[in-house]
């Protein structure tokens, strides 16, 4: 069984309340390694498996507080990103970004003519599917090297969409952004990936 | 008119994620009709989504923790807790 739609959710969220045993399995097999690795883009590999456990309890502590306003898996991500925020700021190493320091310009200067057309427009890529791209070492090292780099909300952003498949409403919630900035949020993240990859295909260097 | 500039800084993840209103979608899509750049623009963007999402599923193959005991510990968890409130 999986807990893909909101009745499931729905259902799911019942049977835990009602302590059912298998509902836990159900919970943990469908949510523990998304969160894992969510959490780890934030806090990195070695402290994500304490935060995640940590988030665990918190959220079965808060379970009968929880009305189902929100998703079950919004809710969780929600708790798990609070738990691993607090652990970065306890360790004092929260680099924080704030949407409005994120000023960079989104493509280097020269992209675009004055009349708004492409002046260096996108080159063609050599390897056209992920598979093809993350067939390389160095592709994959270069990758993980400009995710890390991206601001920590884009990164969230862009794993909650493309990796997650959340809806925008639910990334709302767990970052607390408002809908217009989790869309300029992946906007963002994406174009600088899309640079990344087109640097590697043109160079062969990250 | 949509300029490439306003549809890559604007535009294309919208598009890609059908945040669009009908008006902007088809600006979008007549756009693309006519610009062969901006069409490999959007198709390089999408395969960013994808490389995204594949990446993400290689690095979760790695990961083998012990769910179930983990299930249990939360359930036993849950039973204490509920036990504790009904009894006060």
């Amino acid at each position: 069984m999986t807990v893909s739609d909101k009745a499931e959710q729905t259902d799911l969220l019942i049977r835990l309340k009602a302590g059912e045993k298998s509902a836990f399995d159900l919970l943990v097999k469908t949510y523990h390694v998304p969160m894992l690795r969510f959490v780890s883009r934030i806090i990195g590999d070695a402290q994500a498996e304490e935060v995640v456990q940590d988030a665990w309890l918190a959220a079965i502590r808060n379970l009968n507080k929880f009305e189902g306003r929100s998703t079950l898996k919004s809710w969780l991500y929600t708790i798990a990103a609070n738990e691993a925020k607090s652990r970065l700021r306890k360790s004092k190493r929260e680099a924080v970004v704030p949407l409005s320091t994120d000023n960079e310009p989104l493509f280097e200067e020269g992209r675009f003519s004055s009349n708004g057309h492409w002046a260096r427009p996108p080159s063609s890529w050599h390897d056209d599917s992920p598979e093809a791209l993350l067939g390389s070492e160095d592709f994959i090292r270069c990758l993980e090297f400009h995710m890390n780099k991206l601001p920590e909300v884009q990164r969230e952003a862009l794993q909650l969409r493309d990796y997650e498949e959340m809806e925008f409403e639910e990334i709302c919630n767990i970052l607390s952004v408002s809908a217009s900035n989790v869309r300029v949020l992946i906007h963002r993240a994406r174009v600088k990936i899309h640079s990344m990859i087109a640097h590697f295909e043109e160079t062969g260097t990250c | 008119m949509l300029s490439c500039h306003d549809l890559a800084h604007k535009y294309a993840s919208d598009y890609i994620d059908g945040q669009l209103n009908w008006r902007q979608r088809l600006a979008v899509f007549m756009h693309l009709l006519i610009c062969v750049r901006c069409r490999r623009f959007v198709t390089q963007l999408r395969l960013v989504c994808r490389v995204v999402k594949q990446r993400g599923r290689d690095v979760i193959k790695g990961s083998t923790p012990d769910l179930d005991a983990l299930a249990s510990r939360l359930h036993k968890e849950y039973a204490t807790q509920k036990k504790s409130s009904s009894e006060l």
